[in-house]
């Protein structure tokens, strides 16, 4: 298994894949040996899953040539990559309950005799295929009622079943169990053993350690460097990871923390555990951690959005029982979701429509359910020059704006009335610079005016130079609390990554 | 699947983005735009009363003026009452059955209360009414509660709407409905302007009003375009929700009073037809079908349309089984030019 051949079975080369004119990766090269596992590490958009997308065909790359096997191969697409060999397990898994393990391995490569399936050979393949990676399932039996981890192991079958000299494994860890994972790493070491290439990403420095052969990290899309696992320690990881200066962007909001406005205590549900935090007036709190950490869970869980199994929720010391969105908001706590399109805005509406549908709830622009015309342009009116939104086209469907304006509209609801904490997720995902410093100019108003922000972000940047304290995020919990000096990039990271095995992974909790 | 739109973009092909906002003052532009704004609407009821007055000139009299009024003021009701419930993204496929239970409820109350008195009318009105608030109350509860489809619900509640009106009635038409009803609501007319004709335009303003000026209406809109963004501004979605069920189904029950005055009799099979007439009418009036898009005005003119196509093809004696197939068509159409508009909005 240390057999080390140093033949190369893919070579990425120079490669670029740029949305709408940001480039999600740029000029990143990577390449992987036979029987080898290469981990790639990186934030959350850090480019690591745009370059895998990429190789196996799901993407199309702007820029960079493709080597597999010796051979450069052009255009790749979903099929063509797996004609070349390389199969991948994404972390959505591409399986149909109804059919048959068997059937869902050989979904669209139906074996055939005579045009009619061949059933009795698809079946022995297919048990074949099974044991070759150690599990211990009948094949003829449809996908419902197994775990997870079983469907993922039917999944890497079903990849290793094209005979793949390459598998591509993005995150299979995120929702398995300690004992599961055991079980996979078996698996990929014996893979490995005979000769399989593997990308393995993860977000673990811990599994990293344990498998990887060597590992690329990516930053801001870019190729960061490339290391032997035994030649480089945690640190060196994280740095490479993290290194980069922040900008002049983020507005000094003076720190004069008042009494605490939002109190939460043990806060319990199937994403979280056991959560206690506390923001002050006039303070910006953030909570920070990798994507599916459990840090957006706990804003919504403050808004109703998530359906908590204990804790208390405290408003300016009064008890938020049993939160919905309306309850939430008439004891002053305002949350501003992340997905703009789905959760955010009413996209069919105008900008104004928009914008004044949260005064409306409020009351302010309406008596006996009436809607004041006059009041209500005038409210429009004002909330666009104080937030600037441009072009100032209240009457123009919300969807014609850049993602920028389409935030401000949202950012609209906190001049519906005055409200005691502002809950922000991801306020600044997908918006330019410009924007960005609006948003962060207004999250620093409410500040000053005495309101307690909690700043969900997994902007890093964003994280340390607007927040006065930071609670860290992992697996459901509040691993670390940073403040004043401790709040660097190097601290926050290393509590992401702590490389401590978890006890039970978030997913596994009834 | 959702990244096959950003792999077509080549960087090297610059396609001009679609501002149809913009266009120049050609007239082909100018009769996008106002194909864009309106639809095909407006182009086709020109179209339909130019043709059927040139073929048969009795389509211009007065006489027929007032035969369309009556006949329009039905389907308006039963479409203005169906557009509400379509702007919050649902549909109730219960206008019919509603109707026929009404018809019934209605008639067997005045029969029941007997006499040919305005009280036998206002308690065949009231009765009709609860029928309405009942019927909408269901379909609303239900959908809003548990969360489903409200095409499967409205079907289920339309069959048993029919069946107990089936059951009520013993299947027979019931006859003996006080005169004073009949002729009020089924007959008589204002300068020349059939009552229930009125009745109707008042509904049509009233809802105006609500669409406009209220914030229920505001919240119809922002439930059918985006019921997550709405709960999450603090819209009272599954309130929001009932509403429109109950109104639907009390403005249909008012269309099913004024029919079965019209027909001076309580009937277990009325009003079959306005399901899809209804449906039909408020999308070719623009009204989309995935929710918070609609204006009135359009979707009164839909109706119009329909009610007009219907009253030529008789008077040009287009055989009613052909008329169906011309009504399928044009719904069909409806839709598709529905999801175009859309589309090149974008």
């Amino acid at each position: 298994m240390t057999d080390h051949t140093h033949d190369v079975v893919l070579q990425a080369e120079g490669i670029t894949k740029r949305y709408g004119g940001v480039a999600a990766i740029d000029r990143v090269s990577f390449d992987l040996r036979r029987g080898e596992v290469h981990a790639l590490l990186g934030e959350n958009g850090a480019g690591k899953s745009t370059l895998i997308k990429v190789l196996s065909g799901s993407v199309r790359r702007d820029e960079g040539t493709v080597v597999i096997g010796g051979r450069e191969v052009g255009d790749l697409t979903p099929t063509t990559a797996v004609a070349h060999g390389v199969s991948t397990v994404f972390q959505e898994l591409a399986l149909v309950r109804q059919l048959t393990v068997a059937d869902n391995l050989f979904l669209g490569r139906e074996l055939r005799r005579g045009g009619l399936r061949d059933k009795r050979r698809m079946l022995e393949e297919a048990r074949e295929a099974l044991s070759r990676i150690g599990v211990d399932i009948d094949p003829r039996r449809t996908l419902e009622g197994f775990s997870r981890a079983q469907l993922q192991l039917i999944e890497i079958a079903r990849a290793l079943h094209r005979r793949s000299p390459i598998l591509i494994l993005d995150e299979p860890t995120a929702s398995l169990s300690a004992g599961e994972t055991r079980r996979l790493f078996e698996v990929v070491g014996r893979l490995k053993a005979e000769g399989v290439g593997i990308v393995y990403i993860s977000h673990r420095l811990g599994e990293v350690r344990e498998l990887a052969d060597r590992v690329t990290v990516l930053r801001d899309g870019r190729w960061a460097g490339t290391r032997d696992a035994k030649d480089v320690s945690d640190d060196q990881l994280v740095e490479l990871m993290t290194g980069r200066t922040l900008e002049e962007l983020f507005p000094d909001v003076p720190q004069d923390p008042g009494a605490p406005r939002l109190q939460i205590t043990n806060l319990s549900s199937a994403a979280l555990t056991d959560v206690s935090l506390t923001v002050r007036a006039g303070e910006i709190v953030a909570l920070a951690g990798l994507v599916g950490s459990g840090k957006s869970e706990i804003g919504r869980a403050c808004f109703g959005l998530e359906r908590l199994t204990g804790g208390l929720i405290e408003i300016d010391g009064e008890t938020l029982a049993a939160p919905t969105p309306r309850t939430a908001m008439e004891r002053g706590l305002l949350y501003y979701p992340a997905d703009r399109h789905r959760e955010g805005l009413v996209t069919t509406a105008t900008l104004g429509e928009n914008i004044i549908l949260s005064s409306l709830v409020a009351g302010t622009v309406n008596r006996f359910g009436i809607v004041s015309r006059p009041r209500r342009a005038s409210r429009i009116q004002e909330v666009v020059e104080q937030l600037s939104i441009k072009p100032a086209a209240p009457e123009r469907k919300v969807l014609g704006f850049s993602g920028g304006n389409q935030q401000k509209a949202l950012l609209a609801r906190a001049f519906a009335r005055d409200f005691a904490v502002h809950v922000f997720d991801e306020p600044t995902v997908g918006i330019d610079v410009g924007a960005k410093l609006d948003v962060y100019q207004h999250i620093k108003r409410l500040c000053a005016s005495g309101a307690a922000v909690l700043l969900i972000s997994s902007d890093m940047e964003e994280v340390i130079g607007l927040s006065h304290r930071v609670y860290a995020v992992r697996e459901g919990r509040v691993v670390a609390d940073f403040r004043g000096r401790d709040v660097t990039e190097q601290n926050i990271v290393r509590a992401f990554f702590d490389s401590t095995p978890s006890p039970v992974s978030a997913g596994s909790t009834p | 699947m959702s990244n096959a739109s950003n792999v077509e973009q080549r960087p090297a092909v610059a396609t001009p983005p679609m501002t149809p906002a913009v266009a120049p003052p050609s007239t082909a532009g100018r009769f996008s735009e106002v194909l864009l704004r309106f639809g095909l609407l407006p182009i086709l009821l020109v179209v339909a009363v130019a043709t059927f007055a040139v073929i048969e000139p009795r389509f211009l009299s007065g006489l027929n003026a007032t035969n369309i009024s009556r006949q329009l003021s039905f389907l308006l009701l039963v479409t203005i009452a169906q557009m509400l419930v379509l702007l919050t993204a649902e549909i109730d496929m219960s206008v019919g059955a509603t109707i026929a239970l009404t018809s019934v409820v209605s008639s067997m109350v005045m029969v029941q209360v007997g006499g040919d008195g305005v009280g036998a009318l206002l308690a065949g009105v009231l009765a009709g009414i609860v029928v309405g608030l009942v019927v909408g109350l269901v379909n609303g509860l239900i959908v809003a509660k548990f969360k489903v489809p409200s095409f499967i619900v409205t079907i289920g509640t339309a069959s048993v709407a029919t069946g107990v009106a089936l059951l009520a009635s013993k299947g027979t038409p019931i006859t003996g409905l006080p005169q004073v009803f009949t002729d009020t609501l089924g007959s008589s007319d204002i300068a020349g302007i059939p009552v229930s004709f009125l009745l109707a335009i008042a509904v049509l303003a009233l809802v105006w009003f609500l669409l406009n000026w209220t914030v229920l209406g505001h919240y119809l809109f922002a439930v059918g375009g985006g019921e997550d963004a709405a709960r999450l501004v603090g819209v009272p979605v599954f309130r929001t929700k009932v509403t429109a069920f109950v109104l639907c189904s009390v403005l249909t029950s008012l269309a099913g009073v004024l029919l079965t005055a019209r027909v001076s009799s309580g009937e277990p099979t009325l009003g079959q037809e306005f399901v899809i007439l209804a449906i039909a009418a408020a999308v070719l009036g623009g009204t989309s079908f995935f929710g918070g898009e609609g204006r009135l005005g359009l979707v009164a003119v839909g109706a119009l349309f329909l009610v007009v196509l219907s009253n030529g093809m008789n008077l040009i004696r287009v055989p009613s089984y052909v008329q169906e197939v011309v009504l399928g068509s044009l719904l069909i159409a409806a839709v598709i030019i529905d999801r175009l508009r859309r589309r090149t909005v974008r």
